[in-house]
């Protein structure tokens, strides 16, 4: 991102109006609705996720709450590019993992080793990306392409800071909506997390006609 | 005789749970890919009847794997599988060649309909 935009950015990040934050809360709830429905077909088991809570903070902060005080667990990371950029992750602690791979019958009794297990944690990452980013594109009207996802089974800290610096794109304040999930009324420890780029963002508060009197051309 | 299918996804565990599922409808998998590079090969080798295919691969995706395969075969017939629901996604597909467009997660009988429908 060239300085000026990155400027006009954080300008704009930190003088979010509360009516702003509403908005975003909406765009959170909307996605993570339809990636709970879909993992919900996929399991065969009821999934609630809830409500998205949407942060604005330094990378720092975000990279801190989503550390899980230095634990180890497995992320899926799928990157979206175009109009509707982004990182998107599913972050879960081992344990989590392990209780989420329970619910396909075939998987029974397999640890995180398991090839055909890494497989199954991809796949339930990229169907609730892309259907997290599905509804938001339909109700933005914007197109993202997703990557191929990438699995990391390591430190909190290391691999979810990675991929949060990656998508932060150069900027210091960023904005992360984070949803927790319950499969078969069991709460998962980890989050799925949704950072839109700074220059999607933009568009998204474009889209919502909630930047009154601001026409940044981003 | 069952009719043939090749199914192409990056991801082993959903070649694993469409095969089982196709196999259980009475299809015969004769060939699973993991890119669109391997599945343009394997639709040369094995000729089947009919392809299930997913859009974001590495090394070569759906979209381009069935203008390749169509180009080789313009009869192919092609069922796309992809978590993306995007219009502009299912557009380019259709435009590419592909018969229809299933959204992951699978829902069964849609997925019977769909190939039975493009087998028709």
């Amino acid at each position: 991102m060239r300085d000026e935009k990155r400027d006009r950015y954080e300008q704009r990040v930190t003088e979010l109006a509360i009516a702003e934050l509403d908005a975003l809360n909406e765009i959170g709830n909307i996605g993570s609705g339809n990636a709970a429905t879909a993992l919900s077909q996929l399991l065969g088991a009821r999934v609630q996720m809830s409500l998205p809570r949407t942060a604005v903070c330094t990378l720092e902060e975000a990279c801190a709450a989503l550390s899980h005080d230095g634990g180890v667990g497995i992320g899926v990371e799928v990157e979206f590019s175009g109009g509707l950029a982004g990182t998107m992750m599913l972050t879960l602690t081992e344990d989590s993992a392990l209780e989420l791979v329970s619910q396909f019958a075939m998987l029974s009794g397999k640890g995180l080793e398991d090839s055909m297990v890494h497989s199954a944690l991809m796949e339930v990452g990229n169907i609730i990306s892309c259907s997290f980013v599905t509804a938001l594109s339909d109700f933005l009207s914007a197109q993202g392409k997703p990557s191929p996802p990438m699995f990391v089974h390591d430190y909190f800290e290391a691999f979810v800071c990675n991929a949060l610096a990656h998508g932060a794109d150069g900027v210091d304040e960023v904005l992360v909506f984070t949803t927790e999930l319950k499969v078969a009324e069991k709460a998962l420890a980890g989050e799925l997390v949704f950072m839109p780029s700074p220059e999607t963002y933009m568009g998204i508060l474009k889209g919502l006609q909630v930047t009154e009197g601001v026409e940044e051309d981003v | 005789m069952s009719k043939r299918i090749l199914v192409v996804d990056d991801a082993a565990f959903m070649r694993m749970m469409l095969s089982d599922l196709l196999t259980k409808a009475g299809f015969e998998v004769v060939g699973q890919a993991e890119n669109g590079v391997v599945a343009v090969s394997k639709y040369k080798e094995l000729q089947p009847d009919l392809v299930t295919m997913d859009i974001t691969m590495p090394e070569m995706d759906g979209i381009q794997a069935v203008k390749q395969i169509r180009a080789y075969d313009p009869k192919a017939r092609i069922v796309m599988c992809s978590a993306m629901g995007q219009q502009n996604m299912v557009m380019d597909a259709i435009q590419s060649g592909a018969r229809d467009f299933i959204v992951k997660p699978f829902d069964p009988p849609r997925v019977t309909q769909a190939v039975s429908k493009a087998l028709a």
